[in-house]
């Protein structure tokens, strides 16, 4: 429980800095990091617990929705990863941006991310997992179009934002097959018992494309590099820490369970490993640091998809924290060289290892451990996965990676080089000023825990080993295996390709000879077959003819019901002319004034004319003892001629020719159809005899729910679903209506009038 | 004319529970008070004697009904659930409070509010 409240004080904090914002003025900052350190200290003291201990929350019995956690110490771990490099980026952030109004809706906007993944990576229920997960997503759209009034920023949001939440959904809907074949909603239970057969391996292929758009797989993972349009704090804490790895999670929690299906295993691993290469390929390419940040974040996640693919879950955990730690410094280390020079391209930076020397030596940790070097976390995790693969026999994953991995050290070099190398800053650019100290901190503090657990790698090593239930190996000298020489090997053939392409100045043709294919074309041209496949079908069903839209509308009122009436339906007609002279008197008079405004002249007299139609049905109504309606049809009709008297005042008074769009015959064989169906159902309607007890229900039980209005009653209490429903198209029609007056009025201001 | 439609009007929505009436009828009562204002003073007098724009009452009015409806989530019961309660206030005598009729007073709104949009999107005055 005390976890689930310290998820809790990030939304709290969120909406606090959200709704109040700048006036917080000097609490602001204390706000936004008191949840961060808040969670670091729970965390600190469920560690010392007894292990796993779990709190629920129901939220909706009847569907069995739960927002459930566990805490052992794979949550524990992770949470402590989220909240202290979120910790780290919320202090950066306070240094990175100077807009006070800006930073704090930032920072609202991170805390309602945080608050989503601290849910995610503690969740052990199926559907509480789903809506922190679909938090991030929301959260990570805001974050993605933060600078809202640059175009590419909202594209790159939207983009982001419909893969990951099809994503999502096709995920709920594996979801939900899943704790169906399974008959339990808590991720425990279902890997301890997994079920098997094809609907659960339907389940886990939508459970994986879920997990593929989230850690941006191929052929998704073309919404990363865009989303690298959010501000650079956002990205290196969503896009590399940790929204990213949710995918990973997911597939950590439910491994133990599934990796045995086949899907599982050639999926996955042939998932990951593609987009291994992918991402090291297209990095290598890239001269926006952070682009290259991105791809590089892209071929990691592939490599841990790879690694959940062979069942490999505790080296996956380790390469996740080793990634998690030094891509959220290399992030916050390009967010300040672009703070300082005003570019992150790599043509452009020139000699800045010499004016920032403490700035290049974090650098030049973090992308050591990166490239997989000694004496680095970085290494100490690849090196335990190599090393698993090879006593394996995992031959052809072992290969692809390591080649990947040598194109990794390729493209760590390119970023190193290519941010601080060069011998002079170049006359063109600022100044050297040194960096604010706020903007090195964060990254240094990151780094320092590459090297500190690279050197002394054993308490990760204990705590994954019981987060996982395996036991892994982390150590930094494995002595002389053969992991060994795949890594120094890789390293070796790293510099080579670095040399021979990656170099900046090396041309960059003999990288254009291997072309992906462009996942980021196929996906704007589904986007725009979407929008030219809404205009085909809109002009056609709204072509803009009245007389069209009416028939339809009356056809459809007669089709529909008389096919399901020709089926199978046997009442007798009985009907007689009226029951009392009133009522035949009142119905002469409807009957007359229709036929009358089908014959009028003036558009004001049909209207006046259909209006008297109404006022007659509504004495009817009354003549059957039903005041409430015969008051509202009343009210109704009035309104009605009054709004159409409004209308007319704009449009000619008497009718115009024939319309075109439809011809007489078909509009008086669609009228008399229409006309002929109700009447049959008006007398089918009265012929049965109904069944006494729903009104006896209705009249029983009306005043028991506090009303002696029948009617009333219905439409507030039993029906009041449907009332809620009625009243929300009716203010959805009155925006329209407003919307519409809008347009016309443009409309009339852009073109001179014609002649009324 | 247009004190005694409103009166009438919101009499409708009090009384409806037990007597014809109710949120649409009084809605639609008080409507007519906001088309006779249209009628004697025009497009600008209406938008001076509603104070905000119609979506707005439209707003509200959708407001109001779904946190009727939510009272009943939050105290415990169903969605929607009808709530009441009575208070013996002197010299008045028995009050009785619902979210029925808070919900009827969303709906009134929201038809006060549709009515009013049309009659001022539609009527207005040619630009000239």
């Amino acid at each position: 429980m005390p976890l689930l409240i310290s998820i809790a004080t990030y939304f709290v904090a969120a909406a606090l800095l959200g709704v109040a914002g700048v006036r917080l003025r000097k609490a602001a900052p204390a706000i936004a990091l008191a949840p961060f350190v808040a969670q670091l200290i729970t965390v600190g003291f469920l560690a010392a617990e007894p292990l796993p201990s779990s709190a629920s929350l129901d939220w909706i019995p009847s569907l069995g929705v739960t927002v459930g956690i566990e805490i052992d110490s794979l949550s524990l771990l992770l949470t402590t990863v989220v909240a202290a490099i979120g910790l780290l980026i919320a202090i950066y952030t306070w240094g990175y941006m100077t807009d006070p109004r800006k930073r704090v809706r930032f920072l609202a906007l991170m805390l309602l991310f945080s608050g989503g993944m601290a849910g995610i990576v503690a969740s052990d229920q199926l559907f509480g997992l789903f809506i922190f997960w679909e938090i991030t997503t929301i959260a990570s759209f805001l974050l993605i179009g933060f600078d809202s009034e640059k175009a590419a920023a909202r594209g790159a949001a939207v983009q982001a934002v419909l893969v990951t939440t099809a994503g999502g959904l096709t995920m709920l809907a594996g979801f939900v097959l899943l704790a169906d074949v399974s008959r339990s909603t808590s991720i425990p239970e279902i890997v301890a018992a997994p079920p098997t057969g094809t609907a659960t391996s339907v389940a886990i292929g939508l459970i994986l494309l879920g997990a593929f758009t989230k850690s941006a797989q191929f052929p998704f993972h073309f919404w990363l590099p865009g989303a690298m349009a959010a501000p650079t704090p956002a990205s290196a804490y969503l896009h590399s820490a940790t929204m990213v790895k949710a995918g990973i999670v997911l597939l950590v929690l439910l491994a133990p369970g599934f990796s045995s299906e086949p899907i599982w295993l050639y999926a996955v691993t042939g998932v990951g490993l593609f987009t291994m290469m992918l991402g090291a390929w297209q990095a290598m390419r890239q001269h926006d640091l952070k682009l290259l940040l991105a791809h590089g974040t892209v071929s990691q996640l592939g490599f841990m998809v790879a690694l959940i693919g062979l069942g490999a879950v505790g080296l996956t955990v380790a390469v996740l924290v080793a990634h998690a730690v030094f891509k959220a410094a290399l992030f916050l280390v390009v967010g300040t060289i672009d703070n300082l020079e005003g570019t992150r391209d790599i043509r452009r930076l020139n000699g800045l290892g010499k004016s920032h020397r403490g700035l290049a030596a974090i650098g030049a940790a973090c992308a050591l451990s990166m490239a997989g070097a000694p004496p680095l976390l970085g290494f100490v995790s690849k090196e335990a996965a190599f090393d698993g693969l090879i006593s394996n026999g995992d031959w052809l994953p072992l290969l692809v990676s390591a080649l990947a991995s040598a194109l990794t050290v390729a493209y760590t070099a390119r970023f190193w080089l290519g941010a601080f190398g060069g011998r002079s800053p170049d006359a063109g650019l600022a100044r050297p000023t040194p960096a604010p100290w706020l903007l090195v901190l964060p990254p240094g503090l990151l780094a320092a825990a590459s090297i500190i657990f690279g050197l002394f790698p054993e308490p990760l090593e204990g705590v994954i080993s019981s987060a996982v239930d395996e036991s892994i190996k982390l150590v930094l000298w494995p002595g002389f295996k053969p992991a060994l020489a795949v890594s120094a090997l890789v390293l070796a053939v790293g510099a080579g390709v670095y040399v021979w392409v990656a170099r900046p100045g090396a041309s960059m043709a003999r990288l254009g000879v291997a072309r992906f294919p462009d996942a980021q074309k196929a996906y704007r041209s589904t986007i725009q077959g979407l929008n030219h496949g809404a205009d085909v079908v809109t002009a056609i069903v709204q072509n803009g003819s009245l007389p069209v839209y009416v028939a339809v509308i009356l056809t459809t009122v007669f089709v529909v019901p008389a096919a399901v009436a020709l089926t199978g339906f046997d009442a007798e007609f009985t009907w007689r002319l009226a029951n009392n002279p009133v009522e035949l008197a009142l119905a002469t008079a409807a009957i007359v004034s229709a036929i009358a405004a089908t014959r009028a002249r003036r558009r004001m007299a049909a209207v006046l004319l259909l209006g008297a139609v109404g006022y007659m049905v509504a004495g009817i109504y009354l003549s059957f003892g039903a005041p409430d309606l015969a008051l509202t049809q009343l009210l109704i009709e009035t309104f009605t001629v009054a709004l159409f008297a409004l209308v007319l005042a704009k449009l000619p008074r008497r009718f115009g020719a024939e319309p075109r769009s439809l011809s007489r015959p078909i509009r008086l064989a669609v009228a008399i159809l229409a006309g002929a169906f109700v009447t049959a159902a008006a007398l089918a309607a009265t012929s049965v005899t109904p069944d006494r007890s729903v009104a006896e229900f209705y009249t029983n039980n009306a005043v028991e729910a506090g009303g002696r209005n029948v009617v009333n009653v219905i439409l507030t209490d039993f029906r009041a679903l449907d009332t809620l429903g009625e009243i929300t198209v009716l203010a959805a029609a009155a925006i329209g209506i407003g919307a519409l007056g809008l347009a016309g009025n443009a409309r009339q201001r852009k073109e001179p009038k014609v002649g009324s | 004319m247009i004190p005694i439609l409103l009166v009438f009007s919101i009499y409708l929505l009090v009384v409806g529970h037990d007597a014809p009436g109710g949120g649409f009828a009084g809605g639609l009562a008080a409507a007519a008070a906001v088309l006779l204002i249209y009628l004697a003073y025009g497009h600008r007098g209406l938008r001076k004697a509603l104070h905000v724009d119609p979506e707005v009452i439209t707003g509200i009015g959708l407001t109001t009904a779904f946190a009727a409806g939510a009272l009943g989530l939050v105290i415990g019961e169903q969605f929607l659930a009808a709530l009441s309660a009575s208070f013996t206030v002197p010299a008045i005598g028995v009050v009785k409070l619902t979210s029925v009729l808070v919900f009827d007073a969303g709906v009134y709104l929201v038809v006060v509010g549709l009515v009013a949009t049309g009659i001022l999107r539609l009527g207005e005055e040619e630009p000239s």
